[in-house]
């Protein structure tokens, strides 16, 4: 059996016997399909009960909430729409829209531009040293958002920091990065690249490690050389490693908000401001809790047709797979 | 890899132990078991001071339950934007706490939302002593005509110095700087550019302009406001004119440009300054870095001496039944009373909250004496502002970066009166 | 790609006739990526471990020259000092004990549930696991924020609030780590179960001794990131947690910070980082000395 694209190609043998006219065995399937549903569904109960209770359940809440004018505290009244209709016409809540797809545009992109390259870099058998370099690389995914964020404040203190003062010595005068309105927001999702790579990173390891040698090894004696092997076999065996990441980094991507909480409190002059930021200053600062969970189903909406986007294409290539 | 031979299990065994985990769990419930033994009521209180500052409250609240047998006060401390973000759900769940401390501008939203009720009663019962309290402290927590707090620590902000700096140029008391004028030409003495590129090496003074911490205050001293009675007052000729001032000022390169009030801080006690201003909570910084410092007080502007101050009161929620509200009240009459005033003005550096505290019943804590002084002229700032105070600061940096780094004063100040009137259009 | 068979075939008439690219040219280029590899992964090395080498450094310099001009990397003396803030100021050992308990007992919790309900999603096809999977991953991206107090309203209905279950239970499974999985069980061959299903093994037979075994980096992957975030989570434990000596090592790092400006103590605050990173960075070697194993796992198979 053959695919038009490289990859593992298994399907479990149908029939064992021969041909012939086969027996009327509707019933049986169905059977069949009720115990497998059966069968599922004791897999997935256990999981699904946490997570129906904890998230299903507090995100109906939340959207029931959208519809009100609550504050976060105290009695509620519905107001239909109008919180809706409020988050596209507060300017500062659009600034923050158009914020997020840029920080996205960025953060996509590139974090999974450098996980890749890193694992592909450090799954190599000649590089030396490797497992050095890979907890290296995975620090600054383990320290937390506030230690690094003070770490990074101390190094590009403009006054006060290493890295200034490098650079200085170096004839180069570089200002206070993050109180500037045009490099505010390339500097947090540099910050936000710097610290999540390693977690791709290492997702991408764990997915080219199930890539099974022989089909390297195969590549190499039709004569493929790096390049070719990357595009035939690397690229379609990360397909569904690629999928998760895809979804995470747009996930990771529209949710950006620790960063920003610390370092730049949505500063300069809202220039950092992201939809998660809006809506924790509005729910948690200025008693909009109703207008805040409105702006999270909006997120919720941009998010979800992107990463649908991205289901379907990617479990449309698993099926070719199987 | 071949099968091993596992045994056989059926899920339902693993449900089953997983259900098993989950109630063992419910069982260890590591809450703290509150109400005590038989017959005190408790009382929750919740802040966010650490350091020397909480370890005197967590003292106090001792003392306090050491002393009587009614009430038990229970304290428990979070970072203060955690308490933010818990205490609505937490009240509205009944697991909030009866007193909580929060600074006067945020405590004016939660009494409109009916977080936090009247305290009338306390003031209303001599016992409490009450009117040995700062008029203008007690004022900022009376919404119309409504006690709602009690004051808990009024930290002015004062100009603190490097006193090796000061003693280099010659600056003794008697030269201290009382006006802007004057401080700026101090200012301007006391900053070191050896190299002449432009960038001091040690600045006279460093003011905080990226966050707008000051400008209010400075607006102030000017004789204007930026919030009164309801009304955005920034856009007036003589708040422009104060700005300008200031604007005129930054170009004496006495100051650096681009930092928040804790870069600004770190720059002092990194001995890149000459000068800060901050409340009494540097002295333990100061100390932690071998810093030798001082204080004076923050000079006048042309319509008197006007400063920050940080302030911190009490609050009752609206959690509390009776019984705690008496406990609560309770405490906080110990709390300001005069040996307990003395032991928290002497370990956390903050001025007492009474008056009737003379200088030298804690002369021997630095310092603290010559800031009670300073209380007087210590005003909070953006008082009164009904909401939407991230948006608000917002724009005050704004406003404040036009300031310290060029840029149409009189344009910023206009337009950034109309985006406040706006943000705190929401609000009315 | 055709299968193995043919490709033999192919190899055959190929090595024939097409001149292979070989020699010194090939050994050239290779000598030559190695020379460029190792320095520019070095830099890049340096650039990352940056922040890191500043907490590590600061942690034993004295608090006076942790932000000091003129800037220094290296300080002029090391002390302990800053440890010994730091145990003055944050019950180290119990804090840190409570932090292994729960990203201990959330991690070993996912694995085993969200393992279940992957395998399900990924290799049971029922009619719905579309559906659901989708469903989950819509309930993915609603921003945590938004939750946190519905969340909390939940929890503190059954009375768990300031329980060890209600810090736990509601982390017990989640999305993500299902996702993760499903992503992996999938690449499994499928002939793998056949054989044992053909000797009538069950599901959840095939689960655990076929399908589990195959997905060790998978598992050991969603370990680690699990035990990592719910480890430096700060907002969830606090918010759930009353009491000071229930509260992980995260809680008392950030009542570090001080409550005022210019009071914050880096030095200790560096070191306190320092003790919390450790354990993570002690995890993240073990699990990669596994994913060597794996490698040699994988290359066998088939």
């Amino acid at each position: 059996m053959t695919s038009t694209t490289a990859g593992p190609t298994y399907r479990a043998p149908r029939r064992l016997g021969g041909g012939g006219p086969r027996p009327d065995n509707s019933r049986q399937i169905a059977s069949r399909e009720r115990g497998r549903t059966l069968r599922a569904t004791a897999f997935l109960i256990p999981a699904l009960a946490v997570i129906v209770a904890f998230v299903l359940i507090p995100a109906i809440l939340a959207l029931r909430l959208s519809f009100t004018d609550a504050s976060g505290f105290g009695e509620a009244s519905w107001i239909g729409l109008d919180n809706y209709v409020s988050v596209f016409s507060d300017p500062a809540t659009v600034r923050a829209i158009v914020n997020t797809m840029l920080y996205a545009a960025m953060y996509g992109p590139l974090v999974i531009a450098v996980g890749l390259g890193a694992a592909l870099l450090l799954n190599r058998k000649d590089v030396p040293l490797r497992g050095f370099f890979r907890t290296i690389i995975f620090l600054p995914f383990v320290i937390s958002m506030a230690v690094a964020s003070l770490a990074w404040g101390f190094l590009l203190d403009p006054n006060l920091g290493l890295i200034p003062y490098w650079l200085g010595g170096l004839g180069i005068r570089m200002g206070d990065v993050f109180a500037s309105t045009t490099w505010a927001l390339p500097a947090v999702t540099a910050v936000a690249i710097w610290k999540s790579f390693g977690y791709f990173m290492v997702i991408f390891l764990a997915g080219l490690q199930g890539i099974p040698r022989y089909l390297y090894e195969a590549a190499i004696l039709d004569g493929a050389g790096a390049w070719r092997q990357f595009r035939a076999v690397t690229l379609p065996g990360l397909r569904s490693t690629m999928t998760f990441v895809i979804v995470f980094a747009i996930i990771g991507a529209f949710q950006a908000f620790d960063q920003i909480y610390i370092m730049t409190q949505g500063g300069p002059d809202r220039a950092t401001e992201t939809i998660v930021y809006r809506i924790y200053t509005d729910g948690f600062r200025d008693f909009r809790m109703g207008f805040a969970s409105a702006l999270s189903y909006v997120l919720l909406a941009i998010t979800l047709l992107l990463g649908l986007i991205q289901l379907r294409v990617g479990t449309k290539r698993e099926k070719d797979l199987e | 890899m071949m099968s091993t031979t596992p045994q056989l299990r059926r899920p339902g065994v693993l449900i089953a132990a997983g259900a098993a985990v989950a109630l063992t769990l419910a069982a260890c419930s590591g809450g703290a078991d509150p109400g005590g033994d038989g017959g005190t009521t408790p009382v929750t209180i919740w802040h966010g001071f650490t350091e020397a500052d909480g370890d005197v409250v967590a003292q106090l609240a001792e003392d306090f339950n050491a002393s009587q047998d009614d009430y038990e006060v229970t304290i428990e401390v979070n970072p203060w934007n955690v308490i933010t973000d818990k205490l609505l759900p937490a009240i509205s769940a009944g697991n909030g706490p009866d007193l909580v401390v929060q600074p006067a501008d945020a405590g004016e939203g939660y009494v409109n939302q009916g977080v936090f009720v009247p305290m009338d009663d306390f003031y209303a019962d001599p016992e409490n002593e009450t009117d040995t309290y700062y008029p203008h402290v007690v004022d900022y927590a009376t919404f119309d005509g409504t006690h709602y707090a009690v004051p808990m620590a009024y930290g002015p902000f004062s100009v603190w110095y490097n006193t090796e700096m000061f003693a280099a140029a010659g600056i003794t008391e008697e030269n201290f700087p009382t006006t802007w004028e004057e401080w700026i030409a101090v200012a301007e003495q006391l900053t070191v550019d050896s190299n002449g590129d432009g960038t001091p090496e040690i600045y006279g003074l460093a003011l905080p302009d990226a966050d707008g911490t000051f400008l209010p205050s400075f607006v102030q001293a000017g004789g204007g406001s930026v919030y009164t009675d309801g009304e955005v007052t920034l856009d007036t000729p003589q708040n422009v004119e104060t700005l300008q001032w200031w604007q005129d000022a930054y170009e004496g390169g006495w100051g650096p440009t681009n930092v928040t009030l804790p870069e600004a801080v770190d720059l002092f006690k990194a001995g890149k300054a000459a000068m800060t201003v901050i409340g009494p909570w540097i002295i333990t910084g100061a100390e932690s870095v071998g810093l030798d410092i001082d204080v004076f007080e923050m000079p006048a502007g042309p319509d008197g001496i006007v400063t920050q101050a940080a302030a911190n009161y009490w609050w009752l929620t609206s959690q509390a039944d009776d019984g705690a509200t008496a406990g609560a009240e309770a405490f906080l009459r110990y709390y300001n009373s005069h040996d307990a005033q003395v032991l928290w003005a002497e370990q956390s550096f903050y001025p007492p909250n009474r008056t009737d505290i003379a200088a030298d019943a804690i002369a021997d804590t630095p310092f603290v004496g010559t800031m009670i002084a300073h209380t007087e002229n210590a005003y909070i700032r953006l008082y009164g502002i009904p909401g939407g105070l991230t948006d608000v600061n917002a724009e005050l940096s704004a406003l404040n970066t036009t300031v310290s780094q060029g840029g149409d004063v009189a344009v910023a100040t206009t337009e950034t009166a109309a985006t406040i009137t706006e943000i705190l259009s929401r609000f009315e | 790609m055709t299968s193995t068979t043919s490709s033999s075939a192919r190899v055959a008439t190929l090595a024939s006739r097409t001149p292979r690219r070989g020699g010194s040219a090939v050994r050239a280029t290779r000598v030559l990526r190695q020379f460029g590899v190792v320095p520019g992964l070095l830099v890049f090395a340096a650039l990352t471990s940056l922040p890191v080498l500043v907490v590590v450094l600061g942690a034993f310099s004295p608090e006076s020259e942790v932000l000091s001009w003129p800037p220094n990397f290296i300080p002029s003396r090391f002390t302990l000092e800053n440890f010994d803030g730091l145990t003055a100021r944050v019950p180290v050992l119990l804090q840190s004990w409570n932090s292994l308990v729960f990203a201990g007992v959330v991690t070993a919790s996912a694995l085993v549930l969200n393992s279940l309900a992957a395998y399900a999603l990924a290799r049971i096809e029922f009619r719905g696991r579309i559906a659901i999977f989708t469903v989950l991953i819509a309930i993915m991206m609603v921003p945590f924020q938004a939750l946190l107090v519905p969340i909390y309203q939940m929890v503190s209905a059954l009375g768990w609030v300031n329980t060890l279950a209600g810090l736990v239970i509601p982390r017990a499974a989640d999305v993500a780590g299902i996702f993760l999985l499903r992503q992996f069980f999938i690449t499994l061959p499928r002939d793998l179960d056949s054989a044992a299903r053909i000797d009538g093994a069950g599901e959840l037979r095939v689960f655990w001794s076929i399908v589990l075994p195959n997905a060790k980096p998978a598992l050991l992957t969603m370990a680690l990131f699990h035990f990592v975030g719910n480890w430096n989570d700060l907002l969830w434990p606090l918010i759930m947690t009353s009491d000071s000596s229930v509260r992980p090592l995260t809680a008392g790092l950030a009542l570090l910070t001080g409550s005022a400006t210019g009071v914050a103590p880096y030095g200790v605050m560096m070191a306190g980082s320092l003790v919390a990173i450790v354990p993570l960075v002690v995890l993240y070697l073990i699990v990669q000395r596994r994913f060597i194993e794996g490698v040699a796992m994988t290359g066998m198979k088939g």
